[in-house]
């Protein structure tokens, strides 16, 4: 990492020094709020992409926000937390590129506030409640300098009540592997044809590796969560679908599988045009989409054809109360 | 749209550009449109780097700024470069240093450039100050430019496409009143190098962001030759782009034809349909 931007409150929490000490970046840049340096609107998200910097901060307040709707995996309740803004990933399709105008890193340090108030939720409710990890991050990608699967595993251990869902492309498992599974924490995967994730998922780990460390997560007794989302279109997306669920069932078994959901390319509007100003030479962009409200998306007879097709597979293998559309 | 990449330098004083000026064989320009310039700018053979002398101090250098950005076109892939003399504890006189972040002394005010992508070079914090300083702090540099010329290009171009680069001239050693035109030429002329490193870097990344871009001559050729409103020019920029991408042929022969902007946009917005073709 060449360089670390800290906010002053932070800097000798215990662990900025050791995410420090395991860096050895080449320049510390000190700041008073993490925003001064990653809320600017004249920043270019493609420049930074190529090299990002850290950002160590500590997060202020709504620790824990409500999930948008139908972004749920069968809870009445679903919440999301971020430890981590942004992603060592670079998928086009993916909305954070047009959320931030920075791409440099950020992680919040604090995440004794996050649990604090993760158990304040899950003592009120009566319901199981859902916490979604992997909504403005990857929550595996990571791990080796943020420990969050290190210290939030042990955390949520306990809290019965409290679902925790982990979504990856990483395959960063070795603290899974670690520890002990236990049921209220699923690892989701997401997945796409190897095809379509070479072209349009960038520095993602190839498939055939991301579906090994997901058999060595399932076997070491997990609950895999399988998220088709979003589905791509590609002239031989039947072919290409068709043998990637194969692939995935001859691995693991429909009793390792917590959940599975399935949702088309789709966009924020405003996002969208942020997005293909960014990579107005990018195929994926090409493609039309159409409003569907304040959401660009496929055409809608595709997107149904694209659902229906992948529905079918699936059902062949689990049962239909475990599959769920995404819409958010 | 421009399709050259161009380099806005910003400098306080001659003595500062001399070395750049010769380095880079820019000429000066006298006189543009018939208007004599307010301020002295050079410009190499292909107008790739313009050179502007500001004069000291925060509202010279934001003047300076503003004038060479207009005067080249303002374009939105354009870059930016402030370099010059600068005073510092941290760091030996004749030592070049990037600033990474950067504070209005009177204002306290900040601005982060990204330096991420320039590898190998020594950086801190560049504090500017509306008057000549005494005293200096332990860590970090002091000028009297830096902020002003971060503040207005970055209201231009994205951050990404500005730097500042500072030659340590004076600490509590060195005084500065002991600096003269020949010392400060003379520290310019030996960190050439990596003045050179930051321009070639800048020209680069303003070429990319060059390549990057739509090609607008289409677009160009398509107004020509019908009306488009408003709404329609959106459309126009939509389709070529995804034509571009999709078929990547000259469309002007395909839509020649064609009596008016409406039916230009609807046989686009068909011949699209007609080769929706896979993402990958």
């Amino acid at each position: 990492m060449q360089t670390i931007y800290i906010e002053k409150a932070i800097a000798s929490h215990p662990r900025t020094l050791r995410i420090i000490q395991q860096l050895q970046p080449e320049n510390i840049i000190e700041c008073d709020f993490y925003k001064e340096v990653f809320n600017p609107k004249a920043q270019n998200f493609r420049i930074q992409k190529q090299n990002p910097a850290l950002i160590l901060a500590e997060k202020k307040n709504n620790f824990i926000s409500k999930s948008p709707p139908g972004f749920g995996i069968g809870g009445d309740v679903n919440y999301y937390f971020s430890h981590m803004l942004n992603c060592l990933f670079d998928c086009r399709y993916c909305f954070l590129q047009g959320m931030y105008s920075s791409a440099n890193y950020v992680v919040f340090v604090n995440y004794e506030d996050f649990m604090q108030e993760i158990v304040l939720l899950s003592q009120t409710a009566v319901n199981p409640i859902y916490f979604f990890s992997g909504y403005d991050c990857d929550s595996l990608a990571y791990e080796p300098v943020t420990y969050f699967l290190k210290e939030f595993l042990p955390f949520f251990q306990p809290l019965k009540n409290a679902i925790l869902e982990l979504r990856t492309k990483s395959t960063n498992i070795k603290e899974l592997l670690h520890v002990s599974a236990f049921k209220h924490c699923v690892v989701a995967f997401s997945l796409n044809p190897d095809e379509i994730s070479q072209a349009i998922e960038k520095k993602v780990p190839p498939l055939a590796k991301r579906l090994q460390a997901m058999q060595e997560v399932a076997n070491h007794g997990w609950p895999i969560g399988l998220r088709f989302d979003p589905l791509i279109y590609h002239p031989n997306f039947k072919l290409l679908y068709q043998d990637l669920i194969e692939t995935i069932f001859k691995l693991i078994s429909p009793q390792q599988i917590h959940s599975i959901s399935v949702g088309t390319m789709r966009f924020p509007e405003k996002m969208y045009q942020t997005i293909v100003n960014l990579y107005p030479n990018d195929a994926l962009l090409a493609h039309p989409l159409y409003k569907q409200g304040k959401t660009m998306a496929y055409r809608d007879e595709l997107e149904q054809s694209m659902k229906a097709w992948v529905y079918e597979l699936l059902s062949n293998h689990v049962n239909q109360a475990i599959l769920f559309e995404c819409k958010s | 749209m421009n399709s050259k990449a161009v380099l806005n330098i910003v400098v306080a004083l001659h003595c500062e550009a001399k070395a750049i000026i010769s380095y880079f064989h820019l000429k000066k320009m006298s006189i543009v449109n018939h208007i004599e310039l307010a301020f002295p700018i050079f410009t190499n053979h292909n107008q790739s780097i313009y050179l502007i002398i500001s004069g000291v101090g925060k509202v010279k250098t934001a003047s300076a700024t503003t004038y060479l950005f207009m005067l080249t076109g303002c374009h939105k892939q354009s870059v930016f470069l402030n370099y010059g003399i600068a005073g510092s504890l941290e760091f030996s006189c004749g030592q070049s240093v990037l600033a990474n972040k950067i504070c209005d002394a009177s204002t306290q005010r900040k601005w982060f450039p990204f330096v991420n992508l320039l590898k190998n070079m020594r950086q801190s914090v560049l504090i500017t100050h509306d008057r000549p300083q005494l005293t200096y702090p332990s860590a970090g540099m002091l000028d009297m430019e830096g902020a002003a010329f971060f503040h207005i290009a970055s209201t231009f171009v994205t951050s990404e496409q500005i730097q500042v680069l500072k030659i340590i001239s004076d600490n509590s050693e060195q005084d500065q009143a002991q600096l003269n035109e020949e010392s400060v030429h003379r520290h310019i002329i030996n960190n050439i190098p990596e003045i050179e490193k930051v321009v070639q870097y800048l020209l680069n990344l303003s070429q990319t962001e060059l390549n990057n871009q739509f090609i607008s001559e289409w677009i160009t050729e398509f107004q020509a030759k019908w009306h488009f409103t408003f709404s329609q020019r959106i459309q126009l920029k939509e389709y070529l782009r995804r034509w571009k991408i999709r078929l990547n042929y000259s469309p002007m022969e395909v839509f020649a034809n064609e009596i008016n902007s409406k039916n230009v946009i609807k046989k686009l917005i068909n011949l699209l349909e007609e080769n929706e073709v896979s993402t990958p």
